[in-house]
């Protein structure tokens, strides 16, 4: 039996020239290796005929920028938290306006401003339980409506006798008042500009977040967008060859 | 003046990005054909050959120059190649040459050629795909680089991590099948032998 090795290098060029002369005198005499030579040597022409596709390929590797990745939240919620930063803002500048509060009482006019330092008993009945105790669990509604209409009609009543009763006080006493108010909204409107401000930083650092939220979400959109290009533009080149085949084909 | 793969793996180590990519220019036709006929569908070769450039990319600095570059290149791409045919758990499919290609009859047709010896090229090509795709992996593969990459006995034992006298006998078997099957198909007599 011939040594099929030989015969393969010997095909492919792949022998020492004393091995190939050796392997030729061998050809010389035997017919079926001659015969085999001369098939496989077919073989490979034919399968010179065997191309691959000519594709565009045109890799490159880039460097891109590290993506800081960011946690993307639906968009209905990011609508939301939008919303709630600007009704906390808005919550937050009525509150301190609505914490002035005027009153005319026995002591006179009264103005205070939020953030006050009244009796404990006061600032605490000011202050709904956020969960209610067993004794106030449940309420008597009805009684409580009729005890507040008592109230208010009291204070209606001394109201007007006190608006009668109410001595003229002298403008000594008019200018501390007024330098009074006058501290207090001076200290007022300090508070309000540094809780604006506060809430305006807040407000500043949410849009920013949602800029980069809104460029991240772009960013991949463009992407994506890229390489659906790339498929629409292979799937059109390979319908132009189809077409072209189409047409250049001409059956006998 | 052109620079060689090992200078052009130097700087690329260094960094220098552009040296990679004239690397990728310069290989990755041959990537893309040795993944093509191995596992015989374009997009699949395609996403094979960019993986390759990546995974070689990635690895570059492991890269200490044992083998040549375009040897490194070679086994990452067949590795990659093995791994989609185990994933896929299939034989490699026989997709081309899809009849007439426009960029061959533009570019790459013996100007002497007869439309009728074109579509003839063509078609012989297709059944040689066919034939190709049905032999064992083994086979397929050490024909592929011998024949179409023209590796010497010993680069491709190297990359396919056997002995020598291993990749001669797969590659008198296969090309003996192959033989046998063209001749079956009718394409031999084209030729004669």
């Amino acid at each position: 039996m011939c040594d099929k090795e030989l015969l393969v290098s010997f095909l492919y060029d792949e022998l020492a020239a004393a091995e190939r002369q050796a392997f030729e005198q061998h050809l010389a005499e035997c017919g079926a290796c001659r015969d085999e030579v001369a098939a496989l040597r077919a073989t490979q022409q034919q399968l010179a005929r065997w191309s691959p596709p000519v594709p565009d390929l045109g890799f490159q590797v880039i460097r891109t920028p590290v993506a800081v990745p960011v946690a993307v939240a639906p968009r209905a919620w990011r609508g939301a938290w939008g919303l709630a930063a600007a009704a906390v803002l808005v919550l937050a500048a009525g509150a301190a306006l609505a914490n002035i509060e005027v009153r005319y009482g026995t002591d006179g006019l009264v103005i205070r401003t939020g953030w006050r330092s009244g009796p404990a008993e006061v600032r605490s009945a000011a202050v709904a339980p956020v969960v209610p105790s067993a004794a106030t669990a449940a309420p008597d509604w009805a009684a409580q409506a009729r005890a507040l209409e008592v109230r208010v009609h009291q204070l209606e009543a001394s109201l007007g006798a006190q608006g009668k009763a109410v001595p003229v006080q002298s403008d000594a006493e008019d200018r501390a008042v007024l330098r009074r108010v006058n501290e207090i909204v001076a200290q007022s409107e300090a508070r309000q500009q540094r809780a604006v401000a506060t809430h305006l930083a807040r407000l500043t650092a949410d849009i920013d977040a949602r800029r980069k939220m809104d460029l991240a979400l772009i960013d991949q959109g463009l992407m994506r967008v890229q390489s659906q290009s790339a498929a629409e533009l292979r799937q059109s080149r390979d319908l132009t060859q189809r077409m072209y085949r189409a047409t250049a084909y001409q059956p006998k | 003046m052109p620079s060689t793969d090992e200078e052009l793996v130097a700087l690329s180590i260094g960094g220098d990005l552009d040296s990679f990519n004239q690397l990728v220019l310069r290989w990755e036709r041959p990537i893309y054909a040795l993944a093509y006929r191995v596992l015989g569908r374009e997009e699949d070769a395609r996403d094979v050959s960019q993986e390759t450039f990546l995974r070689a990319f990635r690895a570059l600095k492991g890269f200490k120059g044992q083998a040549k570059f375009s040897s490194w290149l070679y086994r990452i791409a067949l590795n990659l190649c093995r791994d989609w045919i185990r994933r896929e758990r299939r034989a490699p499919v026989s997709q081309v040459p899809e009849g007439i290609d426009i960029a061959e009859l533009a570019g790459e047709a013996i100007p002497a050629e007869s439309v009728e010896d074109r579509v003839s090229r063509q078609q012989i090509g297709r059944v040689v795909g066919r034939v190709m795709s049905g032999l064992p992996e083994e086979q397929r593969t050490a024909i592929i680089l011998k024949e179409y990459h023209g590796l010497t006995f010993q680069e491709i034992a190297e990359l396919l991590d056997c002995p020598l006298s291993t990749v001669k006998t797969r590659l008198y078997q296969g090309l003996t099948v192959l033989r046998r099957q063209l001749r079956d198909a009718g394409v031999e007599s084209s030729f004669g032998s």
